[in-house]
């Protein structure tokens, strides 16, 4: 019997500096599930067991799974939680200024929006107007981030693992439904813009 | 057509106008002369429905229209107004048939044989395609012109229209309005240029927010004078 990772039965394997022969209990791979017991050196078989209560098996001399890699990868935790915070921070600074952007642009096009409200436009049909102009935006927006993330993906993984990404649908209409939400919040500006009733002082002036 | 009736209109302290009233009648041309900041432009957006009145009232075709909202000033305009621009105002990535769809777009369904037809009566139905960056002031200013009245107003307000325009074009626009007028357009031009208010059947001066003076032209060969 192997396990998922080709580990036969017997096996010597050396997890964590633990060496010693693999007895597969259960091919299962859940992480946080299996202890290992007896796993020194000086022991020739290595348990895996995969339980709910890994506690018990500790004063056998069990290490759990978990824990050793934990303890051993934990600057990884450290880089995590880096890359994290730095994410974080990118995202609010990326939307400050988009906003910041948005705002400067919805400015610039006040003198439109004057034009649209001279011949003639409500507050609904500017709106529509906006709208359509940013569901457009969203598709098109959506669309070549599926693209680009699917190519780079499967650039990514061919060169590296050999293997190809599988196409998501669900990802994608996530994808889309954020771009959506980010698109028509940012449209929002646009339209707070263009029902300000000075808009006229955009084209008249004396 | 259209009715002033006593307005007035503040900006904080400043008094913009200080009670104006005249009347314009179908098929007339109103012309509105003064110096800087004497509110004819001012005087222009309340009958356009841009601004309202601190007090008075501005009918058009018998509707108070200083005294309706914000967006139903819009729908009002949209059927019954056409403006034009000392800037032109037009939307830059749009092609002058483009632009002129726009305010059909507006109003209703976009019609591009309309459309063309609008432009081809300004002359321009062979820059069609142009953008605005394309397209020369006088030339500009017929598409904003076409904007203007291809739905079909009853009344049409022009802001200094041929202000940045050259001798030659200044008298195109001149005779296109012209023509409206005596399509029975009700027509508004605010202008510094003399030469221009004389197209005009009633001159009105205004200076500091007050009409001044008043004047009924003899009209006569004002358009053979310009070529």
């Amino acid at each position: 019997m192997a396990d998922k990772l080709g580990i036969e039965s017997g096996d010597v394997i050396e997890i964590g500096g633990f060496r010693g022969k693999a007895a597969i209990l259960d091919s299962g791979t859940e992480f946080d599930s299996f202890v290992i017991v007896d796993g020194i050196a000086e022991k020739s078989t290595m348990v895996l067991i995969r339980t709910d209560n890994p506690e018990k098996y500790r004063s056998g001399g069990a290490v759990i799974l978990e824990e050793m890699v934990r303890t051993k990868f934990s600057f990884l935790r450290g880089i995590e939680k880096l890359l994290f915070y730095i994410a974080a921070v990118s995202a609010v600074s990326t939307l400050i200024t988009i906003v910041k952007l948005s705002r400067i642009d919805a400015g610039k096009r006040r003198k439109e929006f004057g034009v649209m409200r001279a011949v003639g436009a409500d507050t609904k049909t500017i709106g529509k107007f906006v709208f359509a102009e940013f569901g457009i935006l969203t598709l098109l927006s959506a669309a070549l981030g599926i693209l680009l993330s699917f190519t780079l993906s499967w650039a990514i993984l061919a060169g590296t693992a050999g293997t190809f990404p599988e196409f998501s649908f669900r990802s994608s209409v996530n994808l889309i439904l954020l771009s959506a939400t980010a698109f028509y919040a940012v449209s929002l500006i646009y339209l707070v813009e263009s029902t300000k009733k000075d808009l006229v002082n955009e084209l008249t002036g004396e | 057509m259209i009715v002033v009736e006593n307005v007035v209109k503040k900006y904080g302290e400043f008094l913009a106008l200080r009670g104006v009233t005249f009347e314009v009648a179908e098929g007339e041309w109103l012309s509105i002369m003064g110096p800087s900041g004497s509110g004819k432009t001012t005087l222009l957006n309340l009958i356009a429905g841009l601004d309202t009145p601190t007090s008075g009232k501005v009918l058009v075709k018998g509707e108070v229209i200083s005294e309706m909202s914000y967006d139903e000033r819009a729908e009002f305009r949209r059927e019954n107004i056409g403006i034009v621009f000392q800037q032109f105002h037009l939307i830059p990535y749009l092609t002058a048939l483009e632009n002129v769809m726009l305010a059909q777009y507006v109003h209703s369904i976009p019609d591009r044989d309309d459309a063309l037809n609008a432009l081809r009566l300004v002359g321009l139905e062979d820059r069609a395609k142009n953008y605005p960056s394309q397209l020369s002031g006088g030339e500009q200013q017929r598409v904003a012109i076409a904007r203007a009245m291809i739905n079909d107003p009853s009344v049409l307000l022009a802001d200094e229209p041929t202000g940045n325009l050259d001798a030659e074009n200044e008298r195109i626009v001149l005779e296109i309005f012209e023509k409206l007028k005596e399509e029975g357009k009700a027509i508004v031009v605010v202008t510094h240029n003399p030469e221009v208010a004389e197209f005009g059947d009633i001159t009105l001066n205004i200076h500091h927010g007050v009409i001044v003076g008043s004047e009924e032209l003899q009209r006569g060969s004002e358009i053979e004078r310009h070529q």
